[in-house]
């Protein structure tokens, strides 16, 4: 059962990023010469740990599940050992961006014109998070505290067969839903807005890449810009 | 006569005590009288010899009675010799899952050899060592209840070569009382004698203590005429005569048998019983019987069968059609957890006899799919070094002997942790299969035990003039027994030396080389019994039970128990199993941090929880807010 779902739903997701790519697909903002920190080195530090042990717990549960028909010896083994760290990074991750992540009011804008994600011309404003960044963080949060809190549980002798049962499927198809929304997260960094995804290599991301994607943003640090400058 | 007539009229009148859940009975035209009570019905009845006539104890010379004959009247013979413990020697038979083989033990020649003839993978048929039906029969006599190998028809057995002896003899006709005497009137240690002394067709009715015999079949001449006078030359020659115990009669001639329609343990275990040997064995009375026993089930309420006697073997797989609806309920799983996808209710629902269902709480159900009930909650627990048991069928537990040691072989190891028939880890004894073989090509075969004590006796008359306990032969035997059996037949022919996982053969220098081969490799069979409570399953206490550097469930060791072995391709319980020696203790060694590991997970998990439930209830004030 959870094989056919998980088969269907990530096949449908890919069609789904494959089609959007071939429609919508998006030129990147010319390359200026001046760049504006966008993460900190502590921040891209837990990213990639988070986002490796992710990468290795998404291979080794889906090799399981859909492949071997269990999950067991080696494969099971890197699946707890990267599944801690991974825990670990998305709880900081969780405890520094939460605020930063509040849905506002301008979210409501981004949303009903797709994030501009759809064509229909300049793109909605956005500040330092779009709301499709937002969405996809509090989706990862509530997809990644399912599957951690259920696979935790079940080291309890709290339920029996079937409770336990329960657990993994919660497990199971919250790690599908993670998947997925790291799937069309990638593919918007990558692809959808071009240039996105040297921010967590460098930190650094081109004052139009700002402008276009983060309008809100961009002002905002120009405005503070021009205050120290003032000062 | 008159006695007979009526004892003919009564028998003719009697009513089998066949329960309605024993099956259908054989046919319209022989259909028996039926009692349908759950009282049993008392079987105060006429005996018959083999010819089907009554039996006088006056009659002279007296005949044994044939349970073919007696209880067959009403108890479809045919029928129930069709059943499992009836088809010990018959290839036709779904053989199932690997079980207890017959083990040809013989410590001269260092043999020990599991035989079968329903062809399970690791076995050998009788046939193949050359073992005809009346080998068969005095070999295995002891612990076979009579029936299928034991009972061949005339027409058949004239054609065997031991047909004088079996004429002789007799059959070894089902007995009936083996299992179902109700009290101890029936002895099976008396019934051993007479498996020595060949008297086969007296069997029944001397165990039963109705009659005594006196004289052996064996030392009749194949001419033997139980009508002509015995030899004064030769008495012993004079075969069997019997004496019936004429108070086991009544005026009618009728004799009252304590039928038990349900077999109680203590038959079953004649043949069924299993126990630890070697210096650190516990005694029999620091030992627990089963569990469910304890709880005042019998054998037989799980091991069911009807007329056919086709017996519920129990374990999960098995084909039982002949047993629908209820067969699936009878296996641990069926009987304390239920079958949700069955149609009929006892399967369906489980808990039969009151079984309480297990919750197993906290144990990751991968567990209940890679292992049997049983590898957790039954046979000896396992220690870091198998140990030696001994079994009724191997080493004639049952039989009161002062010859059996803890060291008689054949050597039988447990508990082995190894896949069974279906993939899945459960508990085993095992034995490494040792005998001398000729090898054509790749294959290695057998040759007959005649030929190996020849060649045994030949090369080493010293180890032959002297009884053995089952010392292992030493290389140097080895070579000098192959050297004598090369020389004793075709001089083209290989042979080989089996023992402890590897063959055995001389190299053209003469030299003993050594080399893996697959007959050589265990053959295992699942430990069933004895369940252990709950309290004393594998797991309770903890994870590491199992899952630690040192457990015995992949660590326990199988190398030499005694001193006397020799060294074994395998050492330890995973090599068995072919698993990944760094992945278990990589495994094991997880374990050591898994408190830390659920220390910090829940506390991730805590942090996440938090996060979404401050910002969820503050999002959701100012969706409120918004909406007002």
């Amino acid at each position: 059962m959870f094989a056919t779902v998980a088969t269907i739903s990530l096949v449908a997701t890919v069609v789904l990023v494959v089609g959007h790519f071939a429609i919508f697909r998006s030129r990147g903002p010319d390359a200026g010469e001046k760049t504006v920190r966008r993460w900190g080195g502590w921040q891209r530090f837990v990213h990639a740990i988070t986002t490796l042990c992710f990468v290795v717990l998404a291979i080794t549960g889906f090799a399981g599940a859909l492949c071997l028909g269990r999950l067991e010896g080696w494969w099971l083994m890197a699946h707890v050992a990267a599944s801690l760290p991974f825990a670990i990074g998305l709880s900081v991750t969780a405890v520094s961006l939460a605020d930063p992540c509040r849905f506002a009011r301008p979210d409501g804008e981004w949303l009903r014109r797709g994030g501009g994600h759809f064509g229909g011309g300049r793109r909605p404003a956005a500040g330092r998070f779009d709301t499709g960044q937002k969405l996809f963080f509090w989706l990862v949060l509530v997809f990644g505290f399912a599957s951690l809190a259920s696979m935790m549980l079940e080291t309890t002798p709290l339920f029996s067969q079937r409770g336990l049962s329960i657990l993994h499927a919660v497990h199971r198809y919250s790690g599908l839903g993670l998947l997925i929304a790291v799937i069309l997260h990638t593919y918007v960094t990558m692809l959808a807005k071009p240039g996105t995804w040297r921010a967590m290599i460098s930190g650094q991301v081109s004052t139009g890449w700002a402008k276009r994607y983060h309008g809100l943003w961009q002002s905002s640090l120009k405005a503070e810009s021009e205050q120290d400058h003032e000062a | 006569m008159k006695s007979k007539a009526v004892g003919v009229l009564m028998m003719m009148m009697a009513v089998a005590f066949v329960p309605p859940a024993l099956g259908a009975p054989p046919d319209e035209a022989s259909r028996p009288l039926r009692s349908d009570s759950r009282s049993p019905y008392v079987h105060r009845i006429t005996l018959y010899d083999e010819d089907g006539t009554a039996i006088s104890p006056e009659d002279m010379p007296p005949a044994p009675y044939s349970p073919r004959a007696t209880c067959g009247k009403c108890h479809g013979y045919g029928i129930v010799g069709s059943g499992w413990h009836f088809s010990a020697g018959e290839k036709s038979v779904d053989a199932g899952r690997r079980g207890e083989p017959w083990m040809l033990s013989d410590p001269l020649t260092g043999t020990q050899l599991p035989i079968s003839a329903r062809g399970r993978p690791g076995t050998y048929a009788p046939e193949v060592l050359g073992m005809t039906a009346w080998r068969f029969v005095l070999a295995f006599g002891r612990h076979l209840p009579g029936g299928g190998i034991g009972e061949p028809e005339p027409s058949v057995f004239s054609k065997m070569p031991e047909a004088a002896r079996w004429r002789i003899s007799g059959t070894l006709g089902i007995d009936c009382m083996l299992c179902h005497s109700g009290g101890v009137r029936h002895d099976p240690s008396e019934a051993n004698r007479q498996i020595e002394r060949q008297n086969l067709k007296w069997i029944p009715t001397v165990a039963m203590g109705l009659a005594s015999v006196r004289g052996e079949a064996r030392k009749a001449p194949d001419d033997w005429d139980p009508f002509m006078p015995p030899d004064p030359d030769h008495p012993e020659r004079a075969g069997p005569s019997m004496r019936y115990d004429k108070t086991r009669f009544d005026a009618d001639d009728r004799v009252l048998f304590d039928v038990a329609g349900k077999p109680s343990n203590a038959r079953c275990y004649f043949c069924h019983t299993s126990r630890e040997v070697g210096p650190d064995s516990p005694e029999g009375w620091q030992v627990d019987q089963d569990v469910h026993l304890s709880a005042g089930l019998g054998c037989v309420d799980c091991h069911r069968h009807g007329l056919d006697h086709a017996m519920v073997r129990g374990y999960e797989g098995e084909n039982t059609a002949h047993a629908a609806p209820t067969g699936p309920s009878l296996t641990c799983r069926g009987c304390h957890l239920g079958d949700e996808g069955a149609d009929a209710v006892p399967a369906a629902l489980g808990g039969r006899f009151g079984a309480p269902k297990p919750l197993h709480s906290g144990l990751p159900p991968v567990h209940l799919d890679k292992l049997v009930c049983t590898a957790c909650h039954s046979g000896p627990w396992p220690t870091g070094q198998v140990r030696r048991f001994q079994t009724s069928r191997a080493h004639g537990l049952g039989v009161a002997s002062k010859e059996r040691t803890d060291v008689t072989p054949p050597e039988i190891l447990g508990p082995v942790f190894v896949p069974g028939s279906d993939g899945k880890l459960a508990p085993h004894y095992m034995v490494w299969p040792a005998f001398w073989g000729r090898m054509a090509g790749d294959e290695i075969k057998p040759i007959a035990i005649e030929a190996a004590n020849e060649a045994v006796a030949t090369a080493l008359p010293e180890r032959s003039a002297k009884t053995h306990g089952g010392e292992a032969l030493d290389p140097e035997q080895v070579a000098s027994v192959l050297a004598a059996l090369a020389e004793s037949g075709d001089p083209q022919a290989v042979f080989v030396y089996v023992s402890d996982g590897r063959a055995h053969r001389r190299d053209a220098s003469g030299t003993l080389e050594t080399f893996e081969h697959p007959v050589a490799g265990a053959y295992t069979w699942p430990v069933a019994h004895d369940v252990r409570p709950a309290a004393q399953s594998l797991g309770s206490g903890g994870c590491t039970d199992c899952h630690a550097a040192d457990a015995p469930f992949s660590f326990g060791r199988i190398t030499p128990v005694t001193a006397a072995q020799g060294q074994r391709p395998v050492e330890l319980m995973y090599e068995l199993r072919g698993q990944s020696s760094a992945m278990l203790q990589a495994w094991a060694t997880s374990f050591v941090f898994r408190m830390a590991f659920k220390v910090i997970g829940f506390a991730c998990a805590a942090v996440l929880g938090w996060v979404l439930l401050v910002y969820g209830l503050r999002g959701t004030a100012a969706l409120l807010k918004f909406g007002r």
